[in-house]
């Protein structure tokens, strides 16, 4: 009896994550999950899953900015060159990726340059970003991707367990910005931007979180961007919004923190920077909430004199604590 | 549920999934992987394969495209497969990475391959044909034509064949790194002039094979076995060392057991189970008490030994007075080795006794997976080393570990050679110079006697060619070559072929640049394992620029400078040595295609690879290319395996004509042997008395292949060293070494010169820049026992005395050699003249001197390796030390059987005097003579032994083997 997922397995949880076609109830079935009725609402569960919210790109939840493409992702390129592989478009989804961790399970039982390549992989490009990928899934996604999100870390977990780490930290963490330092940020656009870079605010934040969160501090709903969502719920809901990041980012803390156990260094990094930016959240909210209502000396002054405008207070109190 | 069981049951449910997909004829998973794990580029993108290379600077990275070219490393003898980068800008090759279509090496490589692009790149490598100017060894040179150099060589040649000189006309090959071009180019002249290293090289390892089984090298199956017993330092530098050590380290992984018997702590002892260091020399006692033990408990392989040993010929022989059955045997058996007890090995070894028993109960467990390996090590070092490698294998005999999964196979299953277009006849000739009446059994060329047998005017030669052999620096004795060389009545005309400067071509008359392994064509295969696979070498460039349409005919069209290659040469030269073919020499590298014109390369290669590789062809046609094609673009062909146990396979029913089985249940035909595929080479056992061949061997009442040996089985017993003067010695017994303590002197203590540098390449590596950086000095190990002893510090400077004279070394106090033993490594002291040549290869810059007798060479400058003086690599030579070229302070030592060079040596070791510098050395001719004399004395000449007049057993193996009434002695070939 295997203690750790076949490369069947892993291939399995690979393909439901690709688009969809008609295999897709079957695998789903398969895997124990239940399976949307047709698969017009597979795409569309799909679409929301991983075009919606979750993009699966390691480059987004580790590279230097947020973003697709960019070292991270030529970092993922490298080692799939050092494999024998060819590069695609997209090469650093996790789909790809879990293939090809996959493709390394199976030949690791053989050769014993796969079991050390499978070893690299799974510390280097998986674990080192799945886990809190993998919450924002579970958190956003709909059926059955959450299920197929909390599954795939079951199997994670395993693997961890039975794969003994490097002794040397990711290179992708390695490489990571440094902690975001809200309360040094310059400009609200800034500290947004620190937020939404998942390597350093250890946060990921997805639509669903945003929309909870504007449910959640009485704001309207917003459908724009995620910069955009969370610059308006600044403005609109500054010191509640503020509060609610820092409770998202202290439960991500903590998510991150009881990992440690299987996930080791990786998972402390997550959590601490996590930790980090829940408590810069929370200076934040402390002292946009002390600031008394004043004016704004930006144009739009009719709609600043109007309203709780704790937008602004944020952005007085990002410069004056990078001022000092 | 516990964590493995949900998982297990996951995995199970979709392991059902995919049966019950597959079974609806769907394919389970589309496979969106992109890893290929051969971790190479795959082979469909060779033409234009994308690196990303940074940009010096800049932090950025480019594409750059290249086109992947295989060939074959020719750094030494394992032959793996070397893919060059060529870059598709200006056709220049980059780099060399491992070939993953290599079945040997599966596209891994050592140091040495990919620091062919140091030798390729060398600045300083000969690039145009040079022909001496001044006396020899006085460095003056010119620049020449080819048509010069050839017309010159194949002038001197047609002469001294006209004029029935065949034995003046000597090829002298290092490693050959190719299968059969130039012995038929030398059977195409009709000369018995094929002269190798192998008598300094693995003769002896070669001899104790050979008389057990027929076949004379083994082929392990390390990667299978349970037990491996290695007598060297195997897994970082014996032979084939690349294919083997991946193949070791996969079976450790697996579990299997491994036994290292070295002197030394080698890297391969640091990797062992059991670390065995021996004194010198008394590796088969050891050997022979292990064989107590397994006959001794019952635990050997009793059927197989009642198969296939021949058992019954030793007691018809041995014991005429028994009964010959196996249970006589058995009890003869057991009273032979019973002397050997694991006291008695560790008296002689000074290894405990206990760790002995270890091993042994170790081996006893290995059942028939027990791998051996012995390539030079002790039986290069030790009079009677043989008797090392028939020791060694008496295990696997005992065990019945031969030939099946796990075990040692015989070379020649694991070994392919094609037919070839070029067919000559052997020669009429046989070589007294090569192989003397002195040592009828020696295995190969007593090449290392060759200058005391000028000086003895037993002959001389016309023209003598070193192809990649550098004698003055190999071999034992280097002044005695040097005196040689440099006596233009005993040497005529010396053309050294060489792609890089060594000692030896200062000494020659035309210095020959031949190409590396990109450079240059030639098939080899080699017996790295179970699997038979055949390699293509090849000028790569030539190759790139075929791929792009260009009609390359003459690889010189390619190579840097005026740079060829041999196989090239070799036909040119064939052809003007006879214009006119009145010799009948020409028409045999004449075009079949184009009648009248020369046999160009790719005619020759092209008929091979249609006709000779099995399997080939089909598979060139499943990739829509020629079989030439297909190893130009893929390099190499893997042929599977031959199979296991091929000696207990039935001889076919159609080769059985009138078949008579001898009174030992060998079986003769009159059938005709059927077409041989295989020309890897074989033994030849000879036919009976009324010229039935030998086709195999009854037992059990079924005619089976058996071994090719003159009973057809595992020779235990050796009728050929019984029959031929050497009765004593007939079976698996121990011969104390020339270096055995009794043999010395209370300040003398053995040294052992036979190991190698791992990254070091003998006489191919001065201008691999990287190789030398790895590894380039030879200090002499000491105990720190001796050391204190002998008043010596770690890094200091001492004399070593040796028979001849000494030389002056650096010493290296270490534990990692046993006490009273010494050690120093053959791999460095290159050196050069000073002022001969604008060289910076890293060598030592010396001065040669001689008084009479009395030789000496002197480094000029205290150890500076010569080192580019400007230019990026000026500032990268970082290190000084070059070492010290121990060999010329070494006498002769033909082992009266194999006729291998003993190598060990009984030296003094003290404090080095003032004036002392690092490399020097002295040596006195005289002694070197009389060490010769001494040596020579203890043979057993063939006109005194012989049984049947012939010069030497028949059956054996031996390059380029003369026509049959060549080989009697000269008193019998008037009555046949």
């Amino acid at each position: 009896m295997s203690d750790s997922a076949s490369a069947d397995l892993l291939r399995l949880l690979a393909a439901l994550a690709e688009p969809p076609t008609d295999q897709h109830t079957p695998m789903a079935t398969a895997l124990g999950l239940m399976a949307p009725a047709s698969l017009e609402k597979w795409q569309v569960a799909h679409t929301g899953a991983f075009i919606e919210q979750c993009p699966p790109h390691v480059s987004i939840i580790v590279g230097l900015d947020g973003q697709m493409g960019g070292e991270a992702a030529d970092r993922v390129e490298d080692f799939r060159r050092l494999l024998g592989g060819n590069s695609s478009p997209g090469g650093d989804k996790l789909p790809a990726l879990l293939a090809d961790y996959a493709e390394l399970v199976e030949q690791a039982r053989r050769d014993e340059r796969a079991r050390h390549a499978q070893v690299a992989m799974l510390w280097e490009h998986l674990l080192c970003w799945l886990m809190p990928y993998l919450d924002s899934v579970r958190r956003s996604a709909p059926p059955p991707y959450a299920e197929w999100a909390s599954l795939l870390q079951k199997v994670l977990y395993l693997e961890a367990e039975t794969t003994p780490a490097p002794q040397r930290f990711p290179l992708h963490l390695r490489s990571a910005p440094p902690a975001a330092d809200l309360t040094s940020a310059d400009k609200v656009e800034q500290a947004i931007r620190l937020l939404l870079t998942p390597s350093a605010s250890g946060l990921v934040l997805t639509r669903h979180d945003l929309a909870h969160a504007a449910r959640h501090v009485g704001g309207a709903p917003v459908h724009t961007s995620r910069a955009g969502t969370l610059e308006y719920l600044l403005k609109q809901e500054g010191v509640s919004t503020l509060r609610w990041l820092a409770q998202e980012a202290q439960q991500q803390h903590l998510a991150r923190q009881s990992e440690q156990p299987q996930l080791g260094d990786s998972a402390t990094f997550w959590s601490e920077r996590a930790a980090h930016t829940a408590q810069s959240l929370t200076i934040l909210a402390m002292q946009a909430d002390k600031k008394p209502r004043h004016k704004v000396h930006d144009t739009d002054k009719t709609t600043w004199e109007s309203h709780d405008h704790p937008g602004d207070g944020l952005e007085e109190t990002c410069s004056e604590q990078s001022a000092g | 549920m516990k964590p493995s069981n949900w998982i297990a049951a996951l995995n199970e449910r979709v392991s059902a999934f995919k049966k019950e997909t597959q079974a609806q004829g769907k394919t389970f998973y589309q496979g969106a992987s992109h890893i290929d794990l051969a971790c190479f580029p795959p082979r469909e993108h060779w033409d234009d394969w994308i690196a990303l290379e940074p940009v010096s600077g800049t932090g950025k990275r480019r594409e750059k495209h290249y086109m992947l070219v295989p060939t074959t490393c020719f750094n030494c003898e394992s032959g793996c497969g070397l893919l060059a980068y060529v870059d598709r800008d200006n056709l220049t090759v980059r780099k060399f990475e491992g070939n993953p279509e290599h079945a040997g090496s599966r596209g891994r490589n050592c140091a040495k391959g990919p620091a062919t692009i140091n030798q390729i790149t060398d600045p300083d490598r000969i690039l145009y044909p040079l022909k001496r100017a001044g006396a020899r060894g006085e460095g003056k040179w010119t620049r020449v034509s080819w048509d010069e150099v050839l017309d010159t060589l194949a002038g001197r040649i047609r002469n001294a064949l006209m004029e029935k000189r065949h034995e003046e006309i000597m090829y002298h090959v290092g490693r050959p790194g190719e299968d059969g071009f130039t012995e038929d180019i030398l059977k195409i002249w009709g000369v018995d002039g094929h002269n190798s290293h192998t008598n300094i090289c693995s003769s002896s390892g070669r001899a104790g094979l050979q008389f057990w089984m027929g076949y004379d090298r083994p082929s392990n199956d390390f990667a299978n076995a349970e037990v491996i017993l290695l007598t060297s330092a195997h897994l970082e530098s014996g032979h084939y060392f690349n294919p083997h050590a991946q193949r070791i380290m996969e079976a450790k992984k697996r579990g299997a057991k491994l036994i290292v018997v070295d002197v030394r702590l080698s890297n391969t002892a640091t990797h062992a189970d059991y670390w065995v260091s021996p004194y010198p020399g008394s590796e088969p006692a050891i050997f022979l008490s292990v064989a107590r033990h397994l006959i001794k408990t019952g635990i050997y392989n009793r059927d197989f030994v009642r198969r296939w040993w021949n058992w019954h010929e030793y007691m018809t022989a041995e014991h005429p007075d028994q009964p010959a059955t196996f249970e006589a045997f058995e009890a003869v058996l057991a009273g032979l080795y019973a002397d050997y007890t694991f006291d008695y090995a560790a008296a002689e070894s000074r290894v405990p006794a206990a760790q002995i028993q270890a091993v042994a109960e170790t081996i006893a467990s290995s059942g028939t997976r027990l791998c051996t390996q012995n390539w030079r090590s002790a039986s290069a070092g030790n009079l009677g080393g043989w008797q090392v490698q028939r020791t060694l294998f008496f295990l696997n005999a005992l065990m019945g570990a031969i030939g099946v999964p796990g075990s040692t196979y015989p070379s020649g299953w694991s070994k392919f050679v094609g037919k070839r277009p070029i067919s000559a006849g052997p020669p009429e000739h046989w070589n007294e110079l090569t192989f003397p009446q002195e040592y009828p059994l020696g295995v190969n060329e007593m090449s290392f006697l060759l200058p005391h047998f000028l000086k003895e005017g037993r002959g001389k030669l016309d023209t003598y060619f070193t192809r990649v052999y550098n004698p003055v620096w190999t071999n034992p004795g280097g002044f005695d070559w040097v005196e040689a060389l440099s006596d233009e009545n005993q040497v005529g005309m010396h053309a050294a072929l060489t792609p890089t400067w060594n000692e030896t071509a200062y000494f020659a008359d035309f210095v020959l640049p031949m190409g590396h392994s990109s450079e240059r064509h030639d098939i080899f295969s080699s017996e790295t394992h179970t699997g038979r696979w055949v390699s293509f070498r090849q000028p790569v460039a030539r190759a790139a620029r075929e791929r792009l349409g260009e009609n390359i005919t003459d690889t010189r069209q390619v190579n840097p400078g005026e740079v060829w290659e041999e196989n090239e040469f070799w036909l040119e030269l064939t052809w003007r040595i006879d214009p006119d073919g009145s010799l009948g020499i020409r028409q045999h590298v004449e075009s079949r295609i184009r009648p009248g014109e020369r046999l160009s390369l790719d005619e020759y290669y092209g008929w091979i690879f249609d006709h000779s590789i099995p399997g080939l062809p089909e598979a060139a046609e499943a990739e829509g290319l020629r079989p030439l094609a297909y190893m130009r673009r893929f390099g190499s062909f893997s042929l599977g395996s031959a199979g296991d146990a091929l000696y207990d396979e039935k001889v076919d029913i159609t080769e059985l004509e009138d078949e008579r089985v001898d009174g030992h249940g060998r079986v003769y035909t009159r059938s005709e042997a059927p077409p041989q595929v295989n020309g890897a080479p074989a033994p030849a056992p000879e036919p009976d008395a009324e010229g039935r061949r030998a086709v195999g061997v009854s037992v059990d009442d079924e005619i089976v292949q058996g071994f090719p040996t003159p009973s057809g089985r595992l020779e235990f017993y050796s009728s050929t060293l019984a029959q031929w003067g050497w009765p004593e010695v007939a079976l698996p017994t121990y011969i104390k070494s020339h270096i055995h303590r009794d043999k010395l002197s209370s300040r003398q203590m053995p040294l052992i010169p036979t190991f190698r540098l791992p990254t070091q390449v003998h006489t191919r590596g001065a201008n691999a820049k990287w190789l030398n950086e790895l590894a380039h000095n030879n200090p002499v190990w000491i105990h720190p026992q001796e050391a204190s002893h002998a008043g010596v510090a770690d890094g200091q400077r001492v004399r070593v005395e040796t028979e001849l004279g000494y030389f002056v070394a650096e010493a290296w106090v270490t534990e990692g050699i046993r006490p009273g033993v010494a050690a120093c490594s053959h791999h460095m002291g290159r050196w050069q003249f000073t002022g001969t040549l604008d060289q910076h290869q890293r060598t030592m810059e010396t001065s040669l001197q001689n008084q009479g007798k009395s030789w000496s060479l002197t480094p000029v400058e205290n150890r500076q390796p010569l080192a580019p003086q400007s230019g990026p690599d000026a500032t990268r030579v970082w290190w000084t030390a070059v070492g010290v070229h121990q060999n010329l302070a070494y006498g002769v030592h033909p082992d009266p059987v194999s006729g291998q060079q003993c190598w060990h040596q009984a030296v003094c070791i003290r404090p080095a005097e003032a004036s002392d510098r690092p490399g020097q050395i002295h040596v006195d001719l005289e002694k070197s003579d009389a060490v010769y004399r001494d040596w020579l004395a203890m043979a057993r000449p063939a006109n005194q032994v012989s049984p049947d007049g012939m010069r030497r057993p028949h059956w054996m193996i031996r390059p380029l083997k003369p026509a049959r009434h060549a080989c009697r002695l000269p008193k019998f070939q008037d009555t046949t």
